[in-house]
C-alpha cells in the first residue's frame, strides 16, 4: 500500500470533515435539541371480540411469555394463514391480470429440517385459505433477505443474493405477468464481473428496491455500506451501473422517487447510548437523500450527489425509508432497526440509563425542502418510552438480538398516504392513521400467538432469539387492501397471514390501495 | 452554560488541527505513515512538542482529542503499532490519559481510537482557567453528558460525506484488488448470525 498517498488523502478528508465539525461545534449547524417528552403515539381503541393488550402499548409482559403468549388483537382478526416452514425478513405481493392475489416471502438459509427452502409463493386469492403453490430456490432466492421486491409496472419479482445478510453478486428476476402463482425465471446472472461490458465491482446483496419505472434495481449492501444500481432494461442481461459507498453511516434500505432522480436511503449508524458510538461524534443514523439522476439518465460514469440528510441520536440501525405524499405534501417515513443503545441487553440498559428509547420506531420526515429534511413526528409505542424501562426490561431477561421495536412499514398509497402499517419485533402488526402526520393515531394491532415449536425457515432461530411460546418477529412489508378491508403480511414463526379489519376502523373514506403504490 | 462551554471547548482541537494541517513549521518534525491492518501506524518525531504530535495523530487516525493537560514536553521517537497500542507507547508512563475505542471498520476484529483524553499531570500549568477540574482516569470511557440531537446536514457536512464516500470507495477497491474478494464488512448487528 502507498502509505504516503493514503496519509495525504486521509489528511485532506479530515481537513474537510474538520471544517464541517468546526461549523457544527461552533454553532453553525442546524442541530435542534430534542424535547424532553418523547412522542408516544395514541393507542387504538378496541372493540368487541378483541383480545387487547393487558399492559403497555406494544408490550408482551414476562408472565405471559412464560405461560406461552396467546396473542393480542385489536380491530384486526386472523382470517387466513399459510405457515409452511416459517419465513425470514421480507414479503412482496402482486395481483395478476386474471385476479390472482399472490404473495411472496423469503425464508432463512438454514437447511436443517427443511423441505421447502427459498421464496414461498402464496396464492392468497381466497383470503381464508391461502396456499403455497411453489418455492423459488434459484441462487438469490435461497436467501434474498430484505431485497425481495415486486415492480408492478414491468410485472417483475426480484431480489439479490443476500445469503445470511451478506451474499454474492447474483440478481434473480422473475416474470409474474402471466400467472403470478407460477413466476418464470428471467435471469440469475452475476453482475459487476470483468469483461462483461458493465461497471466492474465485487458486490454483495442485503437490501434493495426497484426504481418505479422498473428499469433499474438498486441493490444495497449493509456490510460495507454501498448501493449498486443494476440496469435491468434487458431483464435477461442485467448490468451493474456503478457502486456508491455511503457516509456518514452504512446504507440499509432505500426507496426511489417516481421520476427516478432521487434515492431515499436509511443510513445505519449508532444511537447516542450505543457503546460502539465514538464519544463526542455527531449523529450518524438517519435519512439521506441522494441525487441519482445520472444513473436514471444512464450517463457514462454516473456521479451520485448528496442532496440532504437528517441524522438523530435517539435511534440506531436505520432500516428503510419510504417517500410518500400526505395531503399533497412530500414526506419520508423512516423506520429504525435498533434503539439508541443497540440490540442487546447492555444497549437497552445504556439507553434507559440515558433516558433514551431502547427500542426503535418509525418517524415521519417533512421533505418539502429536500435539502433540509425535518422530523415532524415519532411513532413511539408506550413500551418503548424510556420512562417505562423498569416495567419493560424484565420481559427480556435472558434475551438478546432483536426484541421489541419496529422493522418494516408500508403505506396504503404512496401518492396519497392515509394509513401506515408496520411490522414489529415482539409487538406484532400495528396500523396507524397518518392523515395528520403531526398527530398519528393507532387504529389496530394484531400480535400473533407464540409458536411452541421452531419453524425451521424462520430467522428468529438464533442465540437470544426464538423461545417456545415467546412473541413472534413480524418484520415484513404489509399489503393493505381497501377493497376487502384486509391486510397480508408475514411473521417469521407464523408464516403468511391474512388479517381483516373489524369494528369499521378501516379503510377511511379517502383510502385507496392501487397496485404498485405500496412501496 | 455548560453546553456553551462544551461547544467552544470542542472547537479548540479542531481549530488546532486545521492550523496544524496547513503549518509547515513542524511538517518535517513529525511523520506519520498509516499502513495496512497488519503493519499499523509508524510515528516518527524529532524534538517535537507532544501536543503537536497528538494533534497530528488525531488528524491522521481520525479520533477526537481532548487535551486538557497541555504538557508540552518535546519528544523524539520512532514508534510503530496499531492505533490504541501506539497511543499507549507514546504516553505511558509519563502522562495521565484515557482512550475510548470503537470497532475499526477497515480492519475487522480490530479496534481503533475514537477519542483520547489527556489530563493534567501536575507538571503542566496550562489548564485553562475556565476548565472544570479534570476527572481521574477510569477503566471505561466516561459517560458523555450530551443532549440528544436531531441534526439536519449542513452543506459542509454533505460535501464532507461525498468526499468521504469517494475515499471509502477507493479503500474498498484497494481491498478487493489485494484480496480478490469484497471485505467481510461490519456485522450488521451484534446479534446477526
Amino acid at each position: 500500500m502507498n502509505s504516503t498517498w493514503l496519509t495525504r488523502r486521509t489528511g485532506a478528508v479530515v481537513c474537510i470533515a474538520s471544517l464541517a465539525c468546526l461549523l457544527t461545534a461552533c454553532g453553525g449547524s442546524s442541530s435542534s435539541e430534542e424535547e424532553a417528552a418523547p412522542n408516544v403515539v395514541q393507542k387504538a381503541s378496541c372493540g368487541t371480540g378483541d383480545s387487547p393488550e393487558t399492559a403497555l402499548q406494544g408490550q408482551v409482559p414476562a408472565a405471559m411469555r412464560a405461560a406461552g403468549f396467546k396473542g393480542f388483537s385489536c380491530n384486526l382478526q386472523l382470517v387466513g394463514q399459510s405457515k409452511n416452514e416459517g419465513g425470514s425478513w421480507q414479503h412482496a405481493f402482486f395481483v395478476d391480470k386474471a385476479g390472482h392475489k399472490c404473495s411472496y416471502y423469503d425464508s432463512s438459509s438454514a437447511s436443517a429440517g427443511r423441505t421447502q427452502r427459498g421464496v414461498a409463493v402464496i396464492d392468497a386469492t381466497d383470503s381464508a385459505h391461502p396456499v403455497a403453490t411453489t418455492f423459488l430456490n434459484t441462487t438469490a432466492m435461497i436467501d434474498p433477505w430484505e431485497s425481495l421486491k415486486v415492480n408492478e409496472r414491468r410485472q417483475l419479482l426480484g431480489g439479490v443474493n443476500a445469503l445470511n445478510g451478506n451474499g454474492g453478486p447474483e440478481i434473480d428476476l422473475y416474470d409474474i405477468s402471466g400467472d403470478c402463482r407460477s413466476p418464470q425465471l428471467l435471469t440469475g446472472a452475476s453482475v459487476g464481473l470483468a469483461g462483461t461490458d458493465q461497471y466492474v465491482a465485487a458486490v454483495r446483496g442485503h437490501e434493495g428496491n426497484f426504481a418505479p419505472d422498473g428499469l433499474t434495481y438498486y441493490a444495497a449492501n449493509l456490510g460495507s455500506g454501498y448501493i449498486y444500481p443494476i440496469d435491468i432494461t434487458n431483464t435477461t442481461k442485467p448490468k451493474l451501473l456503478t457502486q456508491y459507498v455511503t457516509s456518514p453511516g452504512r446504507v440499509h434500505g432505500l426507496n426511489i422517487s417516481d421520476d427516478g432522480n432521487r434515492a431515499y436511503l436509511a443510513i445505519l449508524g449508532n444511537g447516542l447510548a450505543n457503546p460502539q458510538r465514538a464519544a463526542g461524534s455527531p449523529p450518524n443514523n438517519g435519512l439521506q437523500i441522494l441525487d441519482v439522476s445520472e444513473v436514471q439518465a444512464r450517463k457514462p460514469s454516473p456521479q451520485i450527489k448528496v442532496v440532504g440528510q437528517v441524522m438523530w441520536d435517539d435511534g440506531g440501525g436505520a432500516q428503510h425509508a419510504i417517500n410518500v405524499m400526505i395531503k399533497g405534501k412530500p414526506y419520508v417515513i423512516h423506520a429504525d432497526e435498533a434503539g439508541s443503545g443497540g440490540n442487546n441487553a447492555a444497549g437497552w440498559k445504556a439507553a434507559c440509563d440515558m433516558n433514551l428509547p431502547a427500542w426503535q420506531f418509525a418517524r415521519i420526515i417533512d421533505i418539502s425542502d429536500e435539502t433540509k429534511p425535518t422530523v415532524v413526528s415519532k411513532l413511539m409505542l408506550e413500551a418503548y418510552d424510556p420512562k417505562n424501562c423498569a416495567q419493560v426490561l424484565p420481559d427480556l431477561d435472558g434475551r438478546s438480538s432483536f426484541t421489541y421495536g419496529a422493522h418494516y412499514c408500508s403505506v396504503d398509497n404512496r401518492l396519497n398516504a392515509t394509513t401506515l402499517a408496520c411490522g414489529y419485533f415482539n409487538s406484532g402488526i400495528r396500523v396507524f392513521d397518518i392523515r395528520n402526520p403531526l398527530r398519528v393515531k393507532e387504529i389496530a394491532y394484531f400480535n400473533p400467538a407464540g409458536t411452541t415449536t421452531q419453524s425451521p425457515g424462520s430467522n428468529h432461530n438464533r442465540t437470544g432469539g426464538w423461545v417456545a411460546g415467546g412473541p413472534d418477529w413480524c418484520t415484513a412489508q404489509v399489503k393493505l387492501d381497501a377493497a376487502s378491508g384486509t391486510l397480508q403480511t408475514m411473521c417469521q414463526d407464523n408464516g403468511f397471514l391474512t388479517l381483516k379489519f373489524t369494528n369499521g376502523v378501516w379503510p377511511f373514506p379517502e383510502t385507496t390501495t392501487p397496485q404498485g403504490l405500496q412501496n | 452554560m455548560d453546553r456553551i462551554f462544551r461547544r467552544s471547548h470542542r472547537c479548540l482541537p479542531v481549530v488546532a488541527a486545521l492550523v496544524a494541517t496547513h503549518s509547515p513549521a513542524f511538517a518535517d518534525d513529525i511523520q506519520i505513515k498509516v499502513g495496512d491492518c497488519k503493519s499499523g501506524v509508524n510515528l516518527v518525531a524529532r524534538d517535537a512538542p507532544l501536543s503537536k504530535v497528538l494533534e497530528r495523530l488525531a488528524e491522521s487516525l481520525a479520533f477526537e482529542l481532548d487535551d486538557e493537560g497541555r504538557a508540552d514536553r518535546k519528544v523524539t521517537l520512532n514508534l510503530t503499532g496499531r492505533g490504541p497500542e501506539l497511543i499507549t507507547k507514546l504516553l505511558s508512563p509519563h502522562e495521565r490519559f484515557m482512550v475510548a475505542h470503537a470497532r475499526d471498520p477497515r480492519c475487522p476484529g480490530q479496534q481503533r481510537v475514537s477519542r483520547l483524553w489527556l489530563f493534567s499531570n501536575g507538571q503542566a500549568n496550562a489548564v485553562r482557567k475556565d476548565a472544570p477540574p479534570p476527572s481521574p482516569p477510569s477503566p471505561s470511557a466516561p459517560v458523555v453528558k450530551r443532549t440528544p440531537v436531531t441534526q439536519i446536514g449542513t452543506p459542509e457536512q454533505l460535501r464532507a460525506n461525498e468526499e468521504r464516500s469517494r475515499q471509502l470507495k477507493q479503500d474498498y477497491d484497494i481491498y478487493v484488488n489485494k484480496h480478490g474478494k469484497p471485505p467481510p464488512g461490519e456485522e450488521e448487528e451484534a446479534a446477526r448470525p
